[in-house]
């Protein structure tokens, strides 16, 4: 009941994510390095997304067929409605808190 | 062919738990396969490569940043069949520590009186080896009788028990093998005070094989001492379920590792007055405690079998 009670939290790193996730809707862990230009790493993605779904801020599921044959399928994610909200809130908590000339 | 990061993929499988494996590892690994096949398959093999360079450094920053955050895994681990495995642990330290106190104090206080001085602590440093090598296996025998004390062993705190005693034969090989002649010869020096011949107990073990057969033998012996002696350690702890006094512990942990080193001194003179092989003699401890240890096996499992007793139940 405590945790559902916390006001929950967007590290810089996890509002990027959910933001590059809002607007893709989903995406793999390698594409989010890649569209991040560099502020996402690949060796940290994946413990940062981790943590985002534990928080339930994401949701993943594996693809459906492997790229080819052999591999292992790659993970894809995409937002929840309650990451959508959590980022929408701290999107506007921001804009408020952001002076003019900063935005 | 096999696909990178498989190897790097099983291996994990065995340390990390699934749900780790799931949301962690094998994205990682996933995405180095992708891209390794895409490069392959338009031809970029040096993309390919730097791509597998990259995926492998990305595996050990998951890999070690999992390992940071799992420290509760390895506390339950330790906490495991009654604390068993940590319980041992303490208890090893606490001998080998006393053990070593007293291994490396009464020499040191027979030939040089105490002062605080930089020769005094080179001297001490200097015994530390000698005082390593005999307090390492002494340490594990009364931690292992110690720490187990009336608690019931699942498979897993046996092999982490074993692969602790395992370690322990290593660091005294590294011991008894190179740094024990290196103190040795170190600490006869600053006594001496100027530069003296080394004798046999001052050569290295690569430089003993020509040198002298029993000596090296029995230097190799003594690194299996702590895998040896704990293994039967834990036989006994293992085989009497009952909780025993601390005295009756200590008693038998004592009575053991003076049977193991009567046994290798009265071996070593049998070897010395030639009745014996060289290679015969520095195993016999060894190989006696092997023996009474496979007898106990057999013979715990032989009344089990038949009629199970009532500390089995």
């Amino acid at each position: 009941m405590a945790s559902q009670q916390r006001i929950p939290t967007l590290p810089p790193k996890e509002a990027l994510i959910l933001d590059l996730l809002s607007r893709e809707s989903e995406m793999y862990g390698l594409q989010m390095v890649a569209a991040s230009k560099g502020r996402l790493k690949r060796g940290t993605v994946y413990v940062t997304l981790g943590r985002m779904e534990e928080k339930g801020y994401i949701s993943s599921r594996l693809e459906s067929a492997p790229p080819d044959e052999g591999g292992l399928p790659r993970r894809i994610y995409e937002p929840t409605a309650f990451g959508r909200r959590v980022l929408s809130a701290y999107a506007h908590v921001a804009r408020r808190l952001t002076p003019e000339f900063a935005r | 062919m096999t696909r990178p990061g498989a190897r790097l993929r099983s291996l994990a499988q065995r340390v990390c738990d699934p749900s780790t494996m799931e949301r962690l590892i094998e994205p990682v690994i996933a995405d180095l396969q992708c891209e390794h096949a895409d490069a392959l398959r338009h031809g970029q093999v040096w993309r390919s490569r730097w791509t597998c360079i990259v995926g492998y450094l990305a595996f050990w920053k998951v890999a070690l940043m999992t390992g940071i955050s799992s420290t509760r895994a390895i506390r339950d681990w330790a906490t495991a069949d009654g604390g068993a495995v940590g319980r041992t642990i303490r208890f090893s330290g606490l001998a080998t520590t006393v053990t070593v106190g007293i291994l490396v104090w009464v020499p040191l206080h027979q030939s040089t009186p105490f002062a605080v001085s930089v020769k005094f602590a080179l001297l001490s440093l200097y015994l530390l080896p000698q005082a390593l090598s005999v307090a390492l296996p002494m340490g594990l025998v009364f931690g292992v009788l110690c720490g187990l004390r009336g608690r019931v062993l699942k498979r897993r705190s046996r092999l982490a028990l074993t692969m602790l005693m395992l370690a322990t034969s290593v660091a005294v090989l590294v011991i008894d093998g190179w740094l024990l002649p290196a103190g040795n010869q170190a600490y006869r020096e600053l006594t001496f005070g100027g530069r003296i011949p080394r004798g046999m107990n001052e050569l290295t073990l690569g430089e003993l094989v020509s040198k002298d057969t029993y000596q090296f033998h029995f230097r190799l012996a003594l690194a299996c001492a702590p895998l040896v002696l704990g293994l039967f350690s834990l036989t006994i702890a293992t085989a009497r379920r009952g909780r025993y006094g601390a005295p009756a512990i200590v008693l038998a942990a004592a009575a053991i590792c003076f049977a193991y080193y009567t046994l290798l001194f009265t071996a070593r003179e049998t070897a010395f007055s030639g009745h014996l092989p060289a290679a015969t003699a520095g195993w016999t401890p060894n190989l006696a405690f092997v023996a009474l240890t496979l007898l106990l096996h057999l013979r715990r499992r032989a009344p089990s079998a038949a009629a199970p007793s009532h500390r089995d139940v």
